[in-house]
């Protein structure tokens, strides 16, 4: 079961972690690309700065500060059996001129539920095995179980496709 | 007016230098133009991905810098030179479609200067170097190539800073990765 929620953030707060992630201060790191099985040229790319790795914190205190936070504090509102973090993670992926796909993947093998919140607004989207798929809108985030398998699908209207990626364990 | 020196760092300095660009631990800085200064957001292809080594203070902007210093001080022995103006490590991804990025000089306030591209990883997208030097309006003015210089790995590739070159973006390859740097 998936479930989507509109305008996530208040606006002041996710137009300042949107202007943050889009600068050029911000630095992400690079990926293999999206689709292991493809050759090289087709892979896709993608970029990522991870927040918390293996339930760690791997970002920096401001980063945690100005984008983590926030993001969590409303999660555990939406969420009252919230737990842990196992995950955390802001995807970005460059403008391709062709439609790419992942391969459907879990991220991870425990029990757990996944938030994707968009930040901007672009053709890309997440695809779920059901056929079903949440639209890169900005600030609409989606939550579903983590055994739900998906795949990213890269923008070709957009400079860049941002989403923040969050894999968490909840009580019970 | 330019010269292309293959396996110009050792074998081993070289590996080094490829595996921290292509590495998941060096952090990249996402710029709508890689090629000069203009407002190309609108047009949607002309982006990529920068580290500042040297700035065009000449100082030292990243804590990789020294790490690269040895490759920067042969390249100045190498161009009779002795100041850098600036070195960037850059990166163009595979867009999906070929692209060859815009007309330029590094620095069009500098003169008699050396602009210096080492290719890093083993690519595509071809650097083409044109006959004509800049000029305030050359934009209007037609380009004839003198060369295209394809991405090899290890390829070091110098010529005069005001000659008008471009780059590319690769399109049988994930992506190019190269560094730039200009000296005085």
């Amino acid at each position: 079961m998936k479930k989507i929620i509109e305008n996530f953030l208040d606006k002041q707060t996710f137009i300042e972690i949107e202007s943050i992630l889009k600068s050029e201060e911000f630095p992400y790191y690079l990926q293999k690309g999206v689709a292991f099985n493809k050759p090289d040229s087709q892979r896709g790319i993608l970029l990522t700065h991870a927040i918390i790795r293996d339930r760690v914190v791997a970002a920096s205190e401001k980063t945690c500060e100005l984008i983590f936070d926030p993001i969590i504090k409303k999660l555990k509102e939406i969420e009252p059996t919230f737990k842990e973090v196992v995950r955390a993670k802001i995807n970005f992926y460059p403008l391709q001129f062709k439609k790419l796909k992942s391969d459907y993947h879990i991220d991870c093998i425990n029990k757990h539920k996944v938030l994707i919140l968009a930040i901007n607004t672009c053709n890309g989207s997440t695809e779920f095995e059901d056929g079903t798929h949440f639209d890169a809108i900005e600030n609409n985030a989606v939550i579903f179980d983590g055994y739900t398998k998906h795949r990213s699908v890269n923008q070709t209207d957009e400079l860049v496709k941002l989403n923040v990626n969050i894999n968490y364990e909840c009580n019970n | 007016m330019y010269n292309i020196y293959d396996n110009f760092l050792t074998k081993s300095y070289h590996k080094e230098i490829k595996d921290i660009l292509t590495s998941a631990d060096f952090p990249w800085f996402y710029i709508f133009n890689i090629s000069d200064d203009t407002d190309t957001r609108e047009l949607k292809n002309e982006y990529g991905f920068f580290h500042l080594l040297v700035n065009d203070k000449g100082q030292s902007n990243s804590n990789y810098t020294s790490f690269f210093r040895p490759m920067l001080h042969q390249i100045m022995d190498m161009t009779n030179t002795n100041k850098i103006l600036k070195a960037r490590c850059d990166m163009t991804t595979n867009k999906g479609i070929e692209k060859v990025h815009n007309t330029h000089v590094d620095f069009v306030d500098q003169t008699a200067y050396k602009s210096v591209i080492f290719y890093v990883n083993e690519t595509d997208g071809d650097t083409t170097l044109f006959n004509e030097k800049y000029t305030s309006d050359f934009k209007d003015k037609t380009q004839t190539i003198m060369k295209k210089v394809e991405p090899k790995e290890n390829r070091l590739l110098v010529f005069e800073g005001d000659l008008l070159h471009t780059g590319s973006s690769p399109i049988n390859y994930s992506n190019r990765i190269l560094i730039n740097c200009n000296f005085i």
